[in-house]
């Protein structure tokens, strides 16, 4: 009994903040280039970037219940602006990649502040207009974007020490961790406990006198800030930007990723993001597929299963073996201490997705419902 | 852009070239309503944002052009395949909604989003393993495929009959909800869906009939496309679906009316954006969708949603 307890805590905190866990992960991720090939470490690179993009997303959908369709908006938009000043000025690297994510928070600060005056399902489809009006301009004014054609950014404008796979490949590593440890600071801090009492409530939060809709705003600047960071990225990685990637498409693969991995658990949208790139590039590069496309089906038949079945991804699966492991007695007192003890984050996982799958209400259905 | 512009004021001073203009926008502006009618439907009766609404429109297409292939490209076969293709889709979307959709009625708005994106995936990929990758033609209705002269400009028949048709099924339409058993259940369930199941209807088969009727006037206007010709291929409903999104904003969630309007703006909104500034004509649709959201988030002819 003991030793299955046991199990079942180690299996629940290798998805939260577990130290040794994650140690063992990060480790990993730092000797991947000496234990994978070449390109595999290109792979893991991608979905570094991805996993930054789907942890900021679920700062939006995960802990403040909000659900945008156009955030890859500001993933291109990161992209197109170390692109185009690398491309169009003659301004140092650095300035071009500090701009990227600033100029995307400052798209979001605008979009936000204009959405959060919506009601769910207007807030989703006025977020799915500003984003297609944002890919339309990037697809269109070929003049300054490349339009339909992209744009190339030359590797001579990407410095020396970042210019090889390993390296670029390590400057993405330390940037994904820097990054996810702000969000978990985020979301651990007052203001995120504030933002999950958000989700559950806006209206009790609101009567007892925070400004909930500045708060909701001040994520999504955030969401939208490292969003913009991973987009500038991916087109440091791929040396070029496409109008693909501010496609409303793009902000539903990330759905696909964090609930995928599990939106209630932090690592679960990178979760999400590593198992969907492995999956797309397995597929891709299976020879059955040089003519037929098939990652739909395997994308598309995912996002069916999990919409279905299992909405709240691997992460919840493996706390529930966690917990069928550990016993129904295992919620006692028996946990360390820390940030989130496994008992407490099943229960409010198991409460909140109850709260937030049942039939809870007559209309809309979302997870908001701040009527501005 | 200075020629655009000129092409532009040519356009709109030269009576017979803004006639011209109109009516192919309106043509494309009663496709479009036919699509988004079908939409709004399922959005004012389920409650559900079917993201894959487009794909039931290719769909549409794809049965078209199986029916025409199948039984040679003969005149007369595109007719038959108009009348079966939106049967077909309607069969689809049948499955879709008992198999699939039911499961996630009342869960939060995020799952639809994830589902019907997984759906557009999956058939586009069903398609292409079914009929190739290549592109596909309908070789057009034979007996309206010639042209009439209007104010002495060549106008396709085939763009005339579009519009005929398109009235005749928005007439039926109105018919069918107002004055029938069934458009009366559909209202009453779409202004109070617990007060309507108390009162001992049916609601699950409702919302069957509901999403097959919607995916069945997806379907038409798929196929109706098809006769224009436009190509056909598995993400054909790209461009469509989202145009269809902005027609039932304008016009209010849910209400059919307002998608006829919405239609009939957005379509001439492209047909004389595209003389003004052609490379912002999409963009400009969008813009007036965020317009309208902000200033009336339940479009022109909706009402708004109660929480």
């Amino acid at each position: 009994m003991a030793s299955s307890r046991l199990t079942g805590g180690a299996w629940g905190r290798a998805l939260t903040w577990g130290p040794l866990p994650f140690l063992v992960v990060v480790a990993l991720l730092v000797a991947a280039p000496v234990l994978v090939s070449d390109s595999n470490v290109f792979l893991l690179t991608g979905i570094l970037i991805w996993a930054i993009f789907a942890i900021s997303y679920n700062l939006l959908l995960g802990y403040t219940g909000v659900v945008s369709l156009g955030h890859a908006a500001f993933f291109g938009i990161g992209g197109y602006t170390v692109a185009l000043i690398l491309v169009k000025t003659g301004l140092p690297f650095v300035v071009a990649f500090v701009a990227a994510p600033l100029v995307a928070a400052g798209a979001a600060l605008i979009m936000g502040a204009l959405a959060l005056r919506l009601a769910a399902i207007y807030f989703a489809l006025f977020t799915l207009a500003v984003g297609q009006i944002v890919w339309s301009v990037a697809n269109k004014w070929t003049d300054f974007t490349g339009g339909d054609n992209g744009l190339n950014v030359s590797a001579a404008a990407i410095p020396d020490l970042i210019s090889s796979r390993v390296e670029f490949y390590f400057f993405t590593l330390v940037l994904a961790l820097f990054a996810a440890a702000i969000l978990y600071m985020v979301v651990n801090s007052p203001f995120g406990f504030t933002l999950r009492a958000i989700r559950e409530n806006s209206n009790r939060v609101e009567f007892v006198g925070i400004p909930v809709r500045r708060y909701k705003l001040l994520a999504f600047v955030i969401s939208g800030l490292f969003t913009g960071l991973a987009g500038s990225l991916l087109a440091l990685h791929t040396n070029f930007v496409h109008p693909e990637n501010l496609f409303w498409l793009r902000t539903a693969e990330v759905l696909l990723m964090v609930l995928l991995g599990g939106f209630h658990i932090f690592w679960g949208p990178a979760l999400g993001a590593g198992v969907f790139l492995y999956l797309e590039n397995q597929v891709r590069n299976n020879p059955y597929d040089q003519t037929l496309a098939l990652t739909g089906l395997a994308i598309g038949g995912l996002a069916v299963v999990v919409a279905i079945l299992f909405p709240l991804g691997i992460g919840g699966l493996l706390q529930l073996a966690g917990r069928m492991a550990g016993g129904v007695g295992g919620e006692s007192g028996a946990q360390p201490p820390g940030p989130q003890p496994l008992a407490l984050r099943w229960r409010t996982a198991i409460a909140a997705v109850r709260q937030r799958l049942g039939v809870r209400d007559k209309s809309s259905g979302g997870p908001t419902d701040s009527q501005g | 852009m200075i020629a655009s512009l000129s092409t532009f004021g040519d356009c709109v001073t030269d009576g017979a070239c803004l006639v011209n203009t109109g009516l192919s926008g309106l043509s494309v502006a009663m496709v479009l309503f036919l699509i988004a009618s079908g939409l709004t439907l399922i959005f004012g009766v389920l409650r559900i944002v079917n993201f894959a609404h487009g794909t039931l429109y290719m769909l549409g297409a794809f049965a078209a052009y199986w029916v025409v292939s199948r039984m040679g490209g003969t005149d007369g076969n595109f007719w038959i395949a108009l009348a079966v293709a939106p049967l077909v889709v309607a069969g689809i979307g049948g499955l879709v909604e008992v198999l699939l959709l039911r499961r996630i009625y009342g869960r939060p708005q995020y799952l639809q989003f994830l589902l019907t994106f997984g759906l557009i995936l999956l058939a586009a990929d069903v398609v292409r393993l079914t009929f190739g990758t290549e592109f596909k033609l309908i070789s057009g209705p034979g007996p309206l495929s010639g042209s009439v002269s209007i104010l002495g400009r060549p106008f396709p028949e085939y763009n005339l009959f579009l519009i005929g048709l398109a009235i005749a099924v928005a007439v039926g339409l109105w018919l069918m909800l107002q004055r029938t058993r069934l458009g009366r259940t559909i209202r009453a369930a779409a202004s109070d869906r617990e007060m309507t199941s108390a009162l001992g209807v049916n609601v699950g088969l409702l919302f069957t009939v509901v999403f097959m009727l919607g995916a069945g006037l997806g379907g038409l206007g798929g196929a109706l496309d098809a006769g224009r010709p436009v190509t056909i291929h598995p993400i054909m409903d790209v461009e469509r679906v989202l145009q269809s999104f902005i027609v039932v904003v304008i016009g209010g969630l849910g209400s059919v009316g307002g998608a006829l309007l919405g239609a009939l703006i957005i379509a001439q909104v492209s047909a004389f954006g595209i003389l003004l500034l052609p490379q912002f004509s999409a963009a400009f649709a969008f813009v007036i969708m965020a317009a309208v959201l902000l200033v009336r988030p339940w479009g022109l002819f909706g009402r708004p949603l109660e929480e």
